[in-house]
């Protein structure tokens, strides 16, 4: 952990708003492009972003700095992808209510192609085939998948955010690959 | 296209992939959301509510107030035993059938 990073700890924790501001700034695109793939859905991917900076916020006090603080920033973002994610398909799951308890009559269409902003423009369509396979990764090969390839961290840093070991990673994105390959064939009658 | 494409193809597609940048208003609508939890006090009531420790001390009271309920219930009925056991001993030692009809002379 570098000094700096001890000393914007310290000034977060002490609740600094200019150390606030440095972090949401420095930190902003690590945590929007990975909630963006894992929602594939800028709107909320923004929404959640927002809400992962006021979780960081209110439980700065309780952080002990046993890993780099980006390490625990992934590991906000990660979990409240993911629990975005369940959130909805908990809607979705039990939609038919929605008319007898008069929850918001919300849409729950199924999501429409993925075109991450940051992929080449010769590979979107691919990208786009391939974003749709994902979602229906089980959530760790998801996230390990996701961490690796989208926001392009190493295996040891994807293990260091998922608490993992490294091994464990290897199978993980070993079992990941096998299934999009899988799921991609049925898709789309690929070889 | 779709034909000559292969799944390893599309497992590449990512490769040289740059990242997606939020809004440039990001850090603004973060501080909003905060003034505006701040400014909620059902929020701070909601969040200590669902603390663990606030869960646990709950429910060890309610556990407490259970276990008080039901042992003085016991004891009430236990002091009723009580009352009502030398009553009937004595209807027993005496032979006396409370439904007998005793005829006066």
């Amino acid at each position: 952990m570098s000094l700096n990073e001890i000393e914007l700890i310290s000034r977060l924790k002490a609740g600094d708003a200019i150390a606030f501001k440095l972090l949401v700034e420095t930190r902003q695109s690590l945590v929007f492009n990975t909630v963006i793939g894992f929602l594939q859905n800028a709107e909320d991917a923004e929404d959640v972003t927002q809400d992962v900076f006021v979780k960081i916020f209110e439980s700065i006090p309780q952080f002990k700095g046993e890993s780099a603080l980006s390490t625990w920033v992934y590991r906000v973002a990660v979990t409240s992808a993911l629990e975005f994610l369940r959130r909805k398909k908990r809607k979705k799951r039990f939609g038919f209510l929605s008319p007898i308890l008069g929850e918001n009559n919300e849409p729950t269409l199924e999501l429409p192609d993925f075109n991450h902003p940051g992929v080449t423009l010769d590979n979107r369509e691919k990208s786009a085939m391939l974003f749709k396979a994902i979602r229906e990764l089980p959530e760790n090969q998801q996230t390990a998948f996701v961490l690796n390839k989208v926001e392009g961290l190493s295996y040891q840093e994807v293990a260091e955010v998922m608490k993992t070991s490294l091994s464990a990673v290897e199978s993980l994105l070993h079992r990941a690959k096998t299934n999009l390959k899988e799921l991609l064939k049925n898709f789309y009658n690929l070889e | 296209m779709k034909q000559q494409l292969t799944t390893e193809d599309i497992l590449n597609s990512l490769e040289g992939i740059r990242r997606a940048e939020p809004s440039p208003f990001l850090f603004t609508r973060v501080q909003a959301r905060l003034t505006r939890e701040e400014s909620r006090p059902e929020i701070t009531v909601f969040r200590f509510v669902t603390r663990p420790a606030f869960a646990i001390s709950f429910a060890l009271v309610f556990l407490l107030i259970n276990g008080y309920l039901v042992n003085s219930k016991m004891q009430e009925e236990q002091s009723m035993e009580d009352i009502g056991q030398p009553i009937a001993a004595e209807y027993v030692q005496h032979n006396i059938n409370p439904y007998e009809i005793i005829e006066t002379p």
